[in-house]
């Protein structure tokens, strides 16, 4: 039988709904069409509905009530994605945290929430088990899920309240990822994620026929909006994986008949170091109808590459937590971009570029990006100061990213925080990674900036192809033809491997510490000017 | 000529500790899980080449499990397989 091709409009989706809401309507129109699947098995809308109904009922009797925060730490599994929608279909907040993270990082996440309950994956993730284990969890066996381990209550946290507009209510509470400074909690409405993924499901015509690839983990915004709510809502199916590496991406993108993929820079420039050592010159998925990645700068000399390799164009899009995530997105039916714009506001998202003087900047030129929209965050968990610091009375969130316009088409040249200010002169380290990364033998590089004597020194971190013997000298010479003095590295440091966020960003505030660690001079190149 | 388990587990051993754990082998215990504890995703492409290349074995895209490289063991255990099937 010919199946339906549905989308997100089919399913009837308001406002002022929960994010579990979603599953519902599809779960009446096609109840046998795969909703949920992992590497152990799969869900159709009609048995994810009854689990979600289900999994409440379970956490119910753990004690978890409206307005509690239910911390789960794992990774990408059917059984993360049934009790997150059961904690949202309680009005309880859910938590999601990757379960790579440290520790430190899951205890101070557990802390600052003030988490009711703890959840943990551990039939699907050792990481899972370790923190579960850590921390006093019973391993139970409930009922469509396996073995699922649940920490013990506390009894000390009072819930929050409970908004009387549903689609204010708090739908998820994600910390963000840490790659410039101390996590924060992150309150995202369902009005919030709903109207992120639904846009996001639109501008990709996702329909009931697509099977997206959840490669990124559902602690993530992108993996929880765009990718896992965007699917759900519009009857789609999602594969969810929890971990990548592009020899098993590739079995799966061909297996799973995947459609969609969306991923962060660093996966696809994985899939070129792959295309090298296995020395194919392409990848042809016949479903494949979508490549996009968001989540870092993507490199001019990557996308194209990474176009080439696939035969489709790779779709940039720009976004951070606090926004749900949407902000800018290259439209599909645009013209092919070669550059690395990440396209025209997303729709229904308002934008303007100030100076230091808070006024808008002339047309072209580089302003700081404030945005305004129904996907701006609530606020920050506990924490009204910074919220207040983000927020303007207006609604405008600052997104303290340093952008320009061509036209409608946005560009991101770099974090205000990040900006490197060398000899009175603006270096963006975007830019000088761009430069570095266009390098045949280079993996990946990351700039960060470095006070010295009253002025600011650019270091650059390389990760080198491997097989590569390329050295600092060669990078220095390289560097030298193609930026002007002022850009370029004033010290040049190989290292085996980045440090990385657990959502697959490069982590910059490590690369100062390695810099220190390693020392200012040796085994690294310093360039003289 | 026949490669030794022992050979072959301080071949990998030495590759990860240098790649990877910055010489510190301690790290390295039996148990510990290569995906994820030891290394990352650009990591498995490093190692695969590595052991393609000083084994002289291919390594299909279905054989990168986290089964196959779940701990040193296993991995020990795949390219003595994999030796193994050549002979």
């Amino acid at each position: 039988m010919t199946q339906q091709l549905l989308t997100p409009l089919s399913a009837n989706v308001s406002t002022s709904m929960r994010i579990s809401d979603v599953v519902k309507p599809w779960a009446d129109l096609l109840p046998n069409q795969k909703a949920v699947v992992d590497p152990n098995g799969s869900w159709t809308y009609r048995e994810l509905e009854g689990i979600i109904s289900q999994t409440a009922d379970w956490l119910r009797s753990t004690g978890v009530r409206a307005g509690d925060r239910v911390m789960i730490v794992g990774e990408n599994c059917r059984q993360f994605a049934a009790v997150l929608l059961a904690i949202s279909s309680l009005d309880a907040w859910p938590v999601p945290a990757n379960a790579h993270l440290s520790t430190r990082e899951i205890d101070a996440v557990r802390e600052h929430c003030g988490a009711r309950r703890v959840v943990y994956t551990t039939s699907v993730s050792v990481h899972a088990t370790g923190h579960a284990n850590r921390h006093g969890a019973l391993i139970e066996d409930v009922r469509h899920l396996g073995q699922i381990g649940l920490g013990p209550l506390n009894e000390n946290v009072q819930p929050e309240p409970i908004d009387a507009d549903i689609g204010s209510r708090v739908a998820a509470l994600i910390y963000t990822s840490g790659s410039t400074g101390l996590p924060k909690g992150v309150m995202l409405t369902h009005d919030n994620l709903l109207f992120s993924a639904g846009g996001a499901a639109k501008i990709r015509s996702m329909n009931s026929e697509d099977c997206l690839y959840g490669i990124l983990p559902l602690s993530h915004i992108v993996g929880l909006s765009i990718v896992f709510l965007g699917a759900l809502l519009s009857g789609a199916t999602i594969y969810l994986d929890p971990r990548f590496d592009p020899m098993a991406a590739r079995v799966t993108l061909e297996r799973g008949r995947i459609t969609i993929m969306l991923g962060v820079p660093s996966m696809f420039s994985q899939f070129l170091q792959y295309a090298k050592i296995r020395k194919v010159q392409s990848l042809k998925f016949p479903a494949l109808r979508i490549i996009s990645c968001s989540g870092a700068p993507l490199p001019p000399a990557v996308k194209s590459s990474v176009e080439g390799l696939f035969g489709l164009p790779l779709h940039h899009g720009y976004g951070i937590t606090e926004c749900s995530p949407n902000i800018a997105q290259v439209r599909l039916d645009a013209p092919p971009r070669t550059d690395n714009s990440v396209g025209p506001m997303f729709p229904g998202v308002e934008a303007r570029l100030v100076g230091n003087d808070r006024r808008p900047v002339p047309a072209g030129e580089v302003g700081e990006l404030w945005v305004r929209g129904p996907n701006i965050m609530k606020g920050y968990y506990r924490a009204p100061d910074e919220t207040a610091a983000a927020i303007d009375v207006e609604g405008w969130f600052n997104t303290r990213d340093l952008a320009r316009f061509e036209g409608e088409n946005l560009f991101i040249v770099g974090r205000t925080k990040d900006l490197i200010i060398r000899s009175g002169f603006n270096v963006y380290p975007a830019e000088v990674e761009a430069v570095l990364n266009a390098h045949p033998a280079v993996a990946q590089s990351a700039v960060i900036g470095r006070t010295t004597h009253g002025d600011e020194e650019i270091l650059a971190f390389v990760q080198l192809s491997p097989s590569s013997h390329l050295k600092e000298a060669d990078l220095a010479e390289y560097a030298a033809k193609h930026l002007v003095p002022y850009k370029r590295p004033s010290s040049i440091f190989l290292i085996s491997a980045m440090p990385m966020t657990p959502s697959g960003k490069i982590a910059k505030s490590d690369l100062a510490k390695i810099a220190d660690d390693i020392g200012r001079g040796d085994e690294t190149l310093k360039v003289e000017p | 000529m026949q490669i030794q388990t022992t050979e072959i587990e301080q071949e990998i051993r030495s590759f990860l500790t240098e790649k990877f754990l910055f010489g510190h082998s301690e790290a390295l215990t039996n148990d510990v899980t290569l995906l994820g504890d030891v290394i990352d995703s650009q990591g498995v492409i490093e190692l695969i080449v590595f052991v393609q290349e000083r084994f002289n074995v291919t390594v299909e895209d279905e054989e990168v499990t986290t089964d196959t490289f779940a701990s040193l063991k296993t991995t020990v255990a795949f390219i003595e397989k994999k030796l193994r099937s050549k002979e």
